[in-house]
């Protein structure tokens, strides 16, 4: 098989479901990478980052198109357009814009099925870069994947490597409910074995990045890597970290959290995000209100503090968890 | 002639890194016999016994319990009673781990390849030497992994080929062409024409041993020998909850429960194990693909071929295991077999539960008669 980065695996999942299905549309700012403009050029980028390269070519001004830079715009014609049948996949660059649209979000594409008594679907993908780590300061830098899963009738997905990436994204287009598809700015060049063919990864499955039966860490997106590797490296000292992935935050397999808790009995959630009203704070309480009688030490947090993310490169290190971090937090729950 | 013999973590499989030991079977000072219990590995996959692959005194157990080692790591010294102590610790200090890619020098590392057969792309692993072809094929989902222990053993001497049949593995996913088990032996036998190999001794299992008994009766020139593990090889034998529900089987939980019906011993199973079947059954046209395999299996026109066979011609060994939940069938009347095994306390798996003596029947010489 062969080795794909996680840029290259979403574009390849884009280009599968344009293949097999017609109704598969994408929109957002550059994404025909300016293949769509009269200045002759044929393989500019296609999104800020690459991602929709080469889809402008094989599909065409009708189904790849650039949008104004207006991001309640993008989204307002795609759920429209998911409405009246199509399935579109909008683009919308950094997470940290969608908060203009979010009543187009919020209100209308999570609750469409639900006010309309099921007889109306949104199948629409909204695909942002998420995180830290790259010196692009406040504005682009956030993670905010626990304001979508705090909506009912939305799905929220953290495809944390290239394998997962394509197989989330394709069962994301397949999908009749309105997914956020947040994909990591920092994991775009990590690479994997992606098979080639069309395949799915189902919402509300974790994964194990590592097995163990000491700690339990749940993590999401980059997170879950740098956890991996704390718990290799702990491995040799005979501690035994089981890493839990939930790939998708809602739905989330509360089941596979608490059933290797029940075998720890420790549990350390790594979130990129500040902790109020979060991912890392959702999954505490899921502990202590369902894993209690197996609960052998407090649930430790590792996040980030509560301000925005700094600008300064060095500031921005400091204030993202690391595996140094990560180790510590282990290292507390074991003593 | 003093030598010191290094024992080292095998490579089972194409995707196998790093294993753990987790028992002992012998201890220093004792003497160790080729082809007898040496370790138990664990890996991410599977569990298994490592045979030991020479014999004589194990001097030095180098590898520690429960510790994570890689592939090619030193486990353990073998060596005659003439080898110093002071010989045996420079050798350990100068051992290097080979690198996969060394070269000339290095460890062949078997690379699967493709072809196309009937417009279909086929992926086999082809490895070892010799005038004899081995060719391995495996069961209902199941792909040519499923020979990382004894394909590896019976390349020493023999060229092998193990083959993932379409819907399965590697191979082209659409199966619509497939309507019956002859049309399934069929491509097997256009396979080893286009492969250009005169003959084969075929060791299948379960649906693949259904396959080779009728790829034996169409194409007998094909067919030196048959060696049949856990074959279907009568009408009603299969297990249809277990097709169904390896079919069916969408979450891990699931899976886990059918693929443990597998195995005698069910915790040899591993994480690993079920993710990689997850992710081979979320490949687009799987579902289909198995479905029309499971119809195909289950179907009274498959259930009649096999039963109506007649005689073959070939040498035919059968393997099963006493505790199989799957495939539990007589051979049919007319058949000849020269030799019939019920493996104590193994499932449907002995390629993988009892790894040597699938390993011997294939290499058994054949006596005259």
């Amino acid at each position: 098989m062969t080795k794909k980065t996680y840029r290259q695996a979403i574009n390849e999942a884009l280009h599968h479901e344009m293949e097999r299905d017609p109704r598969v549309i994408l929109c957002g700012e550059d994404v025909a990478g300016g293949q769509a403009g009269s200045a002759g050029v044929t393989d500019a980028a296609g999104g800020v980052l690459g991602v929709t390269k080469g889809l402008f070519g094989a599909f065409g001004e009708s189904r790849v198109i650039d949008t104004p830079i207006s991001e309640s715009a993008i989204i307002g014609m795609a759920v429209g357009a998911a409405n009246t049948g199509l399935r579109p996949v909008a683009e919308l660059m950094f997470v940290d814009f969608l908060g203009v649209c979010f009543d187009q979000i919020f209100n209308q594409a999570a609750k469409l099925r639900y006010m309309f008594g099921g007889k109306a679907t949104t199948p629409l993908v909204i695909r942002a870069m998420v995180g830290g780590g790259m010196g692009a300061a406040a504005q682009h830098s956030q993670m905010l994947d626990s304001l979508f899963t705090h909506i009912p009738g939305l799905k929220v997905v953290l495809p944390s490597g290239p394998y997962d990436a394509k197989g989330l994204l394709i069962q994301a287009i397949r999908d009749d409910d309105p997914v956020i598809f947040l994909e990591h700015k920092m994991l775009y060049d990590m690479e994997e074995e992606v098979p080639d063919e069309a395949y799915t990864v189902p919402f509300g499955e974790a994964n194990y990045l590592t097995d163990g039966k000491d700690v339990t860490v749940v993590a999401t997106s980059r997170m879950a890597h740098l956890s991996a590797n704390v718990a290799k490296r702990l491995a040799a000292e005979g501690i035994s970290v089981e890493v839990v992935d939930p790939r998708t935050t809602s739905p989330l397999d509360d089941i596979s959290i608490l059933e290797s808790f029940e075998k720890t009995g420790r549990l350390v959630v790594v979130d990129e995000a500040n902790p109020r009203c979060s991912f890392a704070t959702d999954i505490a309480a899921l502990i202590s209100s369902r894993g209690f009688r197996h609960q052998k030490a407090p649930v430790v947090m590792v996040n980030s503090p509560h301000t925005p993310v700094p600008f300064s490169p060095a500031l921005e290190q400091l204030y993202l968890p690391n595996e140094e971090k990560i180790e510590a937090a282990i290292r507390e729950v074991m003593s | 002639m003093s030598s010191i013999i290094p024992i080292k973590m095998p490579k089972w499989g194409l995707s196998m890194e790093e294993g753990t030991i987790t028992t002992w079977y012998s201890s220093v000072g004792d003497i160790v016999i080729k082809g007898e219990d040496f370790v138990d590995i664990e890996t991410s996959k599977i569990s298994n016994t490592f045979e030991a692959s020479k014999g004589g005194r194990l001097r030095r157990q180098v590898a520690e319990l429960d510790v994570v080692y890689p592939c090619g790591a030193l486990l353990a010294i073998i060596a005659d009673d003439e080898v110093s102590e002071e010989e045996i610790d420079n050798f350990i200090a100068s051992f290097v781990v080979e690198e996969e890619d060394e070269g000339d020098n290095g460890p062949i590392k078997p690379a699967t390849e493709n072809i196309t057969v009937n417009d279909l792309k086929l992926r086999y692993l082809a490895y070892g030497e010799g005038d004899n072809l081995v060719l391995f094929l495996h069961g209902f989902g199941g792909d040519l992994e499923n020979w990382q222990f004894v394909q590896p053993l019976v390349a020493e001497n023999n060229l092998t080929v193990a083959l993932d049949f379409p819907g399965h593995g590697q191979s082209s996913k659409d199966v619509s062409s497939f309507e019956n088990i002859e049309n399934m032996a069929d491509l097997v036998a256009d396979f080893l024409v286009t492969k250009n190999f005169k003959q084969a001794h075929v060791v299948g299992h379960s649906m693949g041993g259904g396959i080779a008994l009728v790829l034996a009766k169409r194409h007998p020139k094909l067919v030196e020998r048959l060696t049949l593990i856990s074959p279907v090889s009568a009408s009603q034998s299969v297990n249809a909850d277990y097709l169904n529900g390896f079919i069916d089987a969408a979450r891990r939980r699931d899976l886990e429960r059918v693929i443990k019906t597998l195995f005698g011993n069910d915790e040899l199973v591993q994480r690993a194990m079920v993710d990689d079947l997850l992710r081979y059954k979320r490949m687009d046209g799987v579902p289909e693909a198995l479905k029309n395999f499971a119809n195909i299996l289950l179907s009274d026109a498959t259930g009649d071929y096999l039963d109506t066979l007649g005689s073959l011609p070939q040498s035919i060994t059968v393997l099963r295991g006493d505790l199989d939940k799957i495939v539990q069938a007589s051979m049919p009347n007319d058949i000849t077999v020269r030799r019939y095994e019920m493996l104590k306390d193994v499932g449907h798996m002995p390629h993988m539960e009892a790894v040597s003596e699938v390993v011997s029947a294939i290499l058994e010489k054949e006596t005259s008669n």
